[in-house]
């Protein structure tokens, strides 16, 4: 049977260890219905379990600090029938994206994961976007621009050197993001329409917003809305709020979390999700569309 | 202004400079340490200059995208070019835009020992070019009063009188190349009003870009429909793209 191979795509810190964490838990489980379970083991399976046991002890799940794919593998079946599913994910570190829009190369090791992709998994955190602010408006919040008018207009300011400069890494979120939209779209293994489903990390900290998923991104990366808008015809997306730890691991969130059931910690939102706990969900649609 | 949302409802599709883009931003943001927003100086290092990209789409239902490139060049560039028609013939970039922006900076309007000399460098620029013959006829030439929040923001006889310095101005470029320029326009702009926020960031960028989405030289047009019905061309070239390269001083 040929495997599904999805790559999990996403800057450092945007949660794509901790969802294949809670997922490596959720398909083993009995309590959540989820719509994939775990079939059988399929080779070395030390890393997940691992990150498994970080995510279950409410510890931070450590990062994928490593410049090389961890590549993990999972037969799955559909819990309602016997369909059987091969999953790989090459757990790519958030480090060898930032050097993709740094450093303008892929690695040989990514071209290859591109170039048997299915589909794959784009992961946005809310706690960690650069939304540089234009000087103005800071100004403009400091009540300065009032001051400002009162000037005479032919007065001519010379701005100071900048103290900082210009550094590539510093970009806003949503210009890497693009970024790594078009280096995959410019491939040459790149075989359009690909399905993307668009995670938003943390959802439990964004959910008070009432927003979906979609017009968060809309409202917050405004750019990348427009450019897989306007690229429709190369990505076919679907958009998913994830809480794969289901609060903070501090203060009272902790006690409410060991409270519940490990996989009812998992909170998921977007379209056509059936089940809130289910975080198989974005793995099904991409298999199914 | 794409970072915070489409504008006059054209969506950003794509950018292959993006770095390029960012460096020029920093200046005006917060990370720089600047108190001040400013821009990056281009320098002069020959007549070649370099370019931005942007790809963009006319409406979230319009089919295919359209390419800009923008030129990025230095005023001293165009220093050469307005002393001499054999150094603006060297700019060879300027036979191929669509659109062609000459920016008056308003700021200028109220020094009085630089406002007459700006006009007069734009008017012999404008000559120069086509004198020497790098202006296609059927291109688009935009004089841009740029920086008009120190316009809107002056007060009583200094704002009048640099409004009729404006108009006065206008009429005198018609005047001297309305009949040599089809396509001679005039626009303000107020990139960062700093000085009149009421104008809003960005402030008359939206109809430029509606213009150049919209209005085509003639023989550029031609050549977007052989190259949209043709075969074995690559797939953005197959979607009614058109390359908009635009010049500014």
């Amino acid at each position: 049977m040929k495997p599904h191979n999805f790559l999990l795509i996403g800057l450092p810190a945007t949660g794509k260890t901790s969802f294949l964490a809670a997922l490596w838990n959720s398909i083993q489980q009995g309590k959540v219905n989820t719509a994939l379970e775990l079939k059988r083991l399929d080779g070395d399976s030390a890393y997940l379990n691992k990150i498994c046991d970080a995510w279950l002890g409410y510890e931070p799940v450590g990062r994928n600090q490593t410049d090389i794919e961890t590549f993990v593998s999972m037969w799955l079946k559909e819990r309602n029938g016997d369909h059987e599913i091969h999953l790989t994910f090459p757990d790519t570190s958030g480090e060898t994206f930032k050097q993709q829009w740094a450093s303008r190369h892929l690695t040989e090791s990514y071209q290859n994961c591109i170039k048997s992709a299915d589909g794959g998994i784009l992961f946005i955190h809310p706690k960690s976007l650069a939304q540089p602010l234009r000087i103005s408006q800071i100004a403009a919040l400091a009540g300065l621009v009032e001051q400002d008018e009162e000037e005479s207009a032919a007065e001519a300011k010379t701005p100071n050197p900048p103290t900082t400069p210009w550094d590539i890494e510093k970009a806003p979120t949503q210009v890497q993001t693009v970024e790594l939209l078009q280096f995959l779209a410019a491939n040459q293994y790149f075989r359009a329409p690909f399905k993307l489903a668009i995670v938003v990390s943390a959802w439990d900290e964004v959910v008070a917003s009432k927003l979906s998923p979609s017009v968060w991104v809309q409202q917050q990366l405004p750019l990348l809305a427009q450019y897989l808008s306007s690229q429709s015809d190369k990505f076919t997306v679907s958009y998913y709020g994830v809480s794969a730890q289901g609060g903070k691991y501090d203060g009272k969130d902790l006690d409410a979390l060991q409270a519940k059931h490990p996989a009812e910690r998992i909170q998921i939102v977007g379209e056509g999700v059936e089940n809130p706990h289910d975080i198989t969900e974005p793995l099904l649609w991409l298999m199914k569309h | 202004m794409f970072q915070a949302g489409p504008i006059e409802k054209k969506q950003f599709a794509g950018c292959d400079t993006f770095p390029a883009f960012e460096k020029k931003c920093h200046l005006g943001r917060t990370d720089s340490g600047n108190e001040e927003e400013d821009t990056g100086r281009n320098t002069y290092d020959g007549p070649h200059p370099e370019y931005l990209h942007l790809k963009l789409q006319n409406g979230p239902k319009a089919l295919g995208h359209i390419d800009f490139l923008f030129t990025d060049v230095s005023g001293e560039m165009f220093e050469h070019a307005r002393n001499s028609t054999d150094e603006c013939k060297k700019l060879t970039f300027l036979r191929r835009a669509s659109h062609i922006l000459v920016l008056l900076d308003c700021e200028k309007l109220f020094q009085p020992t630089k406002r007459w000399g700006m006009v007069k460098d734009a008017k012999s620029l404008i000559q120069s070019c086509l004198d020497s013959g790098m202006f296609e006829p059927d291109c688009f030439v935009t004089i841009v009063w740029a920086k008009c929040d120190f316009v809107e923001a002056a007060k009583g006889e200094q704002k009048t009188a640099a409004k009729a310095l404006i108009q006065q101005e206008e009429n005198e470029f018609k005047a001297r190349f309305g009949h040599r320029i089809k396509n001679l326009r005039f626009h303000q702009t107020a990139a960062r009003p700093n000085r009149c926020p009421n104008l809003r960031f960005g402030y008359g960028v939206g109809e430029l870009l509606a213009e150049w989405v919209t209005k085509f030289r003639e023989g550029r047009k031609a050549e977007n429909e052989l190259t949209s019905g043709s075969h074995g061309q690559r797939e953005e070239e197959q979607n009614d793209t058109s390359d908009q390269a635009t010049s500014n001083k």
